[in-house]
């Protein structure tokens, strides 16, 4: 039987523009880029700089458009408010106002995402991320640890159908490294599809189901988790694909 | 979720946001100072104290009031998308309308708190040297809050098309000045032939009126019920018409 698809890309193209003087410079981000994401999966984005991957990222959570193709999130497009409903999204180095605090802040987006009675929901998000010891302190005394847990936890706080995650681990200490790693995990087993993408293969190969392997805007590959595992790790994988 | 919703949501975020900012504390302090200092000017004035008291204090209040105004027009939502706060905000379910909206409807609401509170301690200052309620005094506070209100929507569509703050500021506050001079535009105009008459025609349409909201020039006479509709309709029309151009140019944007 053949799962349920959350997410579908279907030949997207995007292109970035930059205006000089009188000439507009091109750059293509994304390249015929297709792919289907099954309910339940945590697929992972795997690239060097530049591959697309935040592109990738930024169109699933519609704050860019594509110049063609369509994308589709449970069959509705992402620029949608029926589709934003279904995602949670955590941005690279997420930022937030600096005077509010946690409850705060958590209480904004819950607002914004139309939740009723959300307090009860912002007390168990702040304790599932860790944070109730920090409950008091204004965001501009928190660490990148503490910012990145409060991250998933404005992403987490709506209970989304698919999760977005933007380089989780990106800047983190290895024990913080471990305590989001967790929290993902603990997240998709609830039943909430993940879509990450990272610089660091230790952590998809940790995680993941599946890894799209991106190189210029282009999938060079997909690769199973049963891959690596034969194939003696994603490492070598990833090398011999992108080398 | 109900776009009304989204819409005081984020306005009451955005207000919160301008009265926390260091800038206002100090704004609202100076303006406190400056209007007690006034005093001064109006014992000066001998026999005008109680005129030189109250057309001093509201000039002071309108121009601390504008250069707040205008500076958080211009980097309220640019900051937002400096520092990719929008991110979280726009990948929610909000509408970019309903959003711009509530932005608009904020920085409204802080032209009307500044307002308020200075024009309140005006009127103490006024009451501590035995005078009266001025004539007209909560009309002539209405019709400065409908100026600053119609500037604010300029700058926030000016921070959309221009490419720094600065450039926004120095915008609007050429804007307000011409603004000032619509009659002296409208007698050029007349006395012009040619393509300077077009070139001043133009402008006249593209630069607002705020000479109609100036009831502390001659509010001995007032205003007749034409002039408040006008003042009403022009308002309206200005604000209609820069956020349906804001609108049209934050649904185009991608961050």
């Amino acid at each position: 039987m053949k799962n349920e698809i959350i997410a579908k890309f279907s030949n997207i193209y995007k292109t970035y523009k930059t205006k000089k003087f009188c000439a507009t410079r091109e750059s293509a981000a994304l390249v015929n880029f297709s792919f289907d994401m099954e309910k339940g999966e945590i697929v992972g984005l795997l690239g060097l700089n530049g591959a697309g991957k935040t592109t990738i990222m930024k169109l699933l959570a519609g704050l860019i458009f594509q110049d063609s193709g369509e994308i589709l999130i449970d069959g509705i497009k992402p620029i949608l408010p029926e589709a934003k409903q279904k995602i949670g999204f955590l941005p690279e180095l997420p930022y937030f106002y600096p005077y509010m605090t946690c409850v705060e802040i958590l209480t904004y987006y819950a607002k914004l995402s139309g939740l009723e009675n959300y307090d009860d929901k912002i007390g168990k998000v702040i304790g599932k991320v860790g944070l109730v010891e920090h409950t008091s302190k204004k965001i501009s005394e928190y660490s990148k640890g503490m910012m990145q847990r409060l991250g998933l936890a404005q992403a987490v706080l709506h209970e989304p159908e698919l999760l977005i995650l933007d380089e989780p681990v990106s800047g983190l200490d290895p024990l913080a490294i471990h305590e989001v790693r967790n929290l993902i995990a603990g997240i998709n087993k609830s039943g909430t599809t993940v879509f990450l993408s990272s610089h660091s293969i230790s952590e998809l190969e940790k995680i993941c189901n599946r890894v799209i392997i991106l190189s210029r805007g282009e999938i060079v590959k997909t690769v199973s988790s049963d891959d690596w595992k034969i194939a003696g790790g994603l490492e070598e994988i990833f090398i011999r694909t992108v080398k | 979720m109900n776009n009304i919703k989204v819409v005081l949501t984020v306005a009451h975020h955005s207000l919160r946001e301008y009265c926390k900012n260091k800038l206002f504390a100090i704004l609202i302090i100076f303006s406190l100072f400056s209007i007690y200092a006034s005093l001064l000017v109006g014992i000066m004035a001998v026999d005008q104290e109680y005129r030189v008291l109250t057309d001093f204090g509201l000039g002071l209040m309108e121009l601390l009031a504008f250069v707040y105004i205008v500076y958080m027009s211009a980097v309220s939502i640019t900051e937002e998308f400096k520092l990719k706060t929008i991110y979280l905000v726009l990948s929610r379910p909000v509408s970019k309308n309903a959003y711009l909206l509530g932005r608009i409807i904020s920085l409204f609401a802080l032209a009307a708190v500044i307002l308020a509170f200075a024009g309140s301690f005006q009127l103490l200052l006024l009451k501590f040297r035995g005078f009266d309620y001025p004539l007209l005094y909560h009309k002539i506070i209405l019709l400065m809050w409908m100026k600053l209100a119609i500037i604010c929507s300029i700058t926030v569509f000016l921070s959309f098309i221009s490419t720094s703050v600065i450039t926004t500021v120095i915008i609007s506050i050429m804007l307000w000045t011409l603004g000032h001079f619509a009659p002296e535009t409208k007698f050029m105009i007349e006395k012009t032939q040619g393509l300077s008459q077009i070139f001043l025609k133009s402008s006249f349409f593209l630069i607002p009126n705020f000479q109609i909201y100036n009831l502390k020039d001659s509010y001995d006479i007032g205003l007749s019920a034409y002039d408040n509709f006008k003042a009403v309709t022009y308002l309206f029309a200005w604000v209609l018409a820069t956020f349906s151009f804001s609108a049209f140019i934050f649904r185009k944007k991608e961050f």
